[in-house]
């Protein structure tokens, strides 16, 4: 445009904006939604923010569930631990299982007993029981569809 | 199999004993299990049977129903042929019954190609393929089909249903109702499935002599002239005529083997769509054995409650046995116990709503404490 002489400006844009271009880009933006003060509020119901619905019966927090300072939505069933996570659709978490600092993508099955610590997990993946993934400085990344058998160490 | 089968959505149910939730809507427009409105499950039910034409005779107050049905999108019924038709919504007085509510939408009947026609109330609760129950029908050559359950717990549960006396040939000898008597009955689900002329014939002949109440009432007290049969159903049910009812069968779904059955068994539920942000739990939050809906933001303690839309539990409150509707804000400190709240209530801080497990306090729709 500029060689052929048309005139371009700059906009100066003030609000939130992440460019989710790297695994951490797109783990930061996730963990940044969690965040009551975060700019791009998710919640303002007059600049709704639309997507797709699955057809989902709502979430559902088992008896021995522990949910904090995290995001779940419609299809979850969550019978285990979930701290600073945001959870999409469809996923459950088995009991006893904590999940901490992570982002699961749709309709993942964690079993029983795993641990999953600061990691991004694809989606359509099945985590069998007593697994641990992540529990390190660096973004742990499952890819969507895999399937982790029990008793597994993925660091 | 069904193609020559519409479907009908009669709602013409008795609102006696829930009127504190119908003041302002239809039962079947009464929102359930945190995200949907009871006519999803009868009207998600015939459209999983394949059913492609069903028509919905409501009664007065239906605009939430009407803005809740749309042209039928989410049940795939927003079509070029056939699709979803709403009758009498826009009439004031409720004198009208059923059998007068068809007789002024002959035409429809009419005009519908199927020769067959499926019957249902809204406030039957249940993930049923139609299916079965047509074979078994067309098998059987009767006049009509009625599908019931059989309970052992009638002395608690399904009070007030119709109860059909059956004989070991599963002909219908007559229908009463429970009355909490008996445990054990056959519960009838309000089911009916008929040729469409029968219908026809029975609205007319309901109109004309003015001797029945409603098309129920017809076939029931014509159980001797009329060939009919009952089919059993053997899945997860629960009857919504009662706030009793109605709380117990939210509670019901605290359940993850009822909640697998009724929402995915023969099909998904489908409802209209919302968007709305995923729920976020705060640092304080404590919640368990609940069911909580998308858009909600949870500070407080909740335990064995269903919690809708777009509600904010503030730090401190405590939520137990209850169901709280769309957009209600329970404030700091606030304790309720066995409450049904209905939609946009807001409760200041440090209140205390206390119901009781058999007779849950009901707060209606937009009060202001």
């Amino acid at each position: 445009m500029l060689k052929n002489e048309k005139k371009l400006y700059a906009y100066p844009f003030n609000g939130y904006w992440k460019d989710i271009g790297t695994i951490k880009s797109l783990w930061q933006a996730n963990m940044d939604l969690i965040d009551d003060n975060n700019e791009l509020n998710i919640h303002d119901a007059t600049w709704k923010i639309y997507s797709i619905n699955p057809t989902n019966p709502a979430q559902y927090i088992g008896p021995k569930a522990k949910v904090t300072n995290s995001l779940v939505v419609e299809g979850c069933i969550v019978l285990g631990e979930v701290y600073n996570s945001v959870l999409s659709q469809g996923v459950t978490v088995g009991k006893n299982s904590k999940i901490s600092n992570s982002v699961i993508m749709p309709n993942t099955k964690i079993a029983d007993n795993v641990i999953i610590d600061k990691a991004i997990i694809g989606n359509n993946v099945l985590i069998r029981g007593h697994s641990l993934i992540g529990v390190s400085d660096e973004i742990a990344l499952i890819a969507e569809g895999t399937e982790i058998k029990a008793n597994s160490v993925i660091r | 199999m069904l193609n020559n089968y519409m479907g009908i959505l009669n709602l013409n149910e008795n609102e006696t004993n829930i009127i504190s939730l119908t003041k302002n809507r239809p039962l079947a427009s009464i929102p359930i299990a945190a995200r949907y409105r009871i006519i999803d499950f009868a009207l998600s039910n015939m459209v999983n049977s394949g059913l492609k034409n069903i028509g919905v005779f409501t009664q007065s107050k239906a605009r939430s129903l009407v803005d809740h049905l749309g042209s039928g999108k989410p049940w795939d019924l927003d079509r070029r042929l056939n699709g979803l038709f709403v009758f009498n919504f826009g009439i004031a007085n409720t004198s009208l019954n059923d059998a007068e509510m068809l007789r002024n939408n002959m035409e429809y009947l009419y005009r519908s190609k199927e020769q067959n026609v499926i019957l249902s109330p809204s406030y039957m609760l249940v993930n049923i393929d139609y299916a079965a129950a047509v074979k078994y029908h067309e098998e059987k050559h009767q006049d009509i089909t009625i599908i019931y359950k059989n309970i052992k717990t009638g002395i608690k549960n399904f009070m007030d249903c119709d109860v059909l006396n059956i004989d070991e040939n599963n002909n219908v000898l007559s229908v009463g109702k429970n009355i909490g008597v008996y445990s054990s009955l056959n519960i009838s689900m309000e089911m009916f499935i008929m040729k469409k002329d029968l219908l026809i014939a029975l609205v007319n002949k309901c109109v004309q002599t003015g001797c029945y109440c409603t098309i129920k009432d017809a076939i029931y007290k014509s159980i001797k002239d009329l060939n009919v049969t009952a089919y059993e159903f053997k899945g997860y049910l629960q009857c919504i005529n009662s706030i009793s009812a109605y709380y117990k069968a939210n509670m019901g779904l605290l359940n993850l083997k009822a909640t697998k059955e009724l929402f995915f068994k023969n099909g998904p539920i489908y409802t209209k769509i919302i968007d709305e942000p995923p729920t976020k739990y705060s640092h304080e939050s404590k919640v368990k054995n609940s069911i909580i809906a998308d858009g909600c933001i949870i500070e407080g303690t909740i335990e064995n409650s269903i919690i809708s839309r777009g509600v904010k539990v503030h730090s401190g409150a405590e939520i137990k046995n209850s169901i709280i509707l769309q957009n209600c804000e329970i404030r700091e400190n606030s304790k309720l116990l066995n409450v049904i709240m209905d939609k946009n209530v807001i409760v200041d801080k440090d209140k205390q709503l206390i119901g009781d497990e058999e007779f849950p306090l009901v707060i209606e729709k937009r009060s202001l404490f």
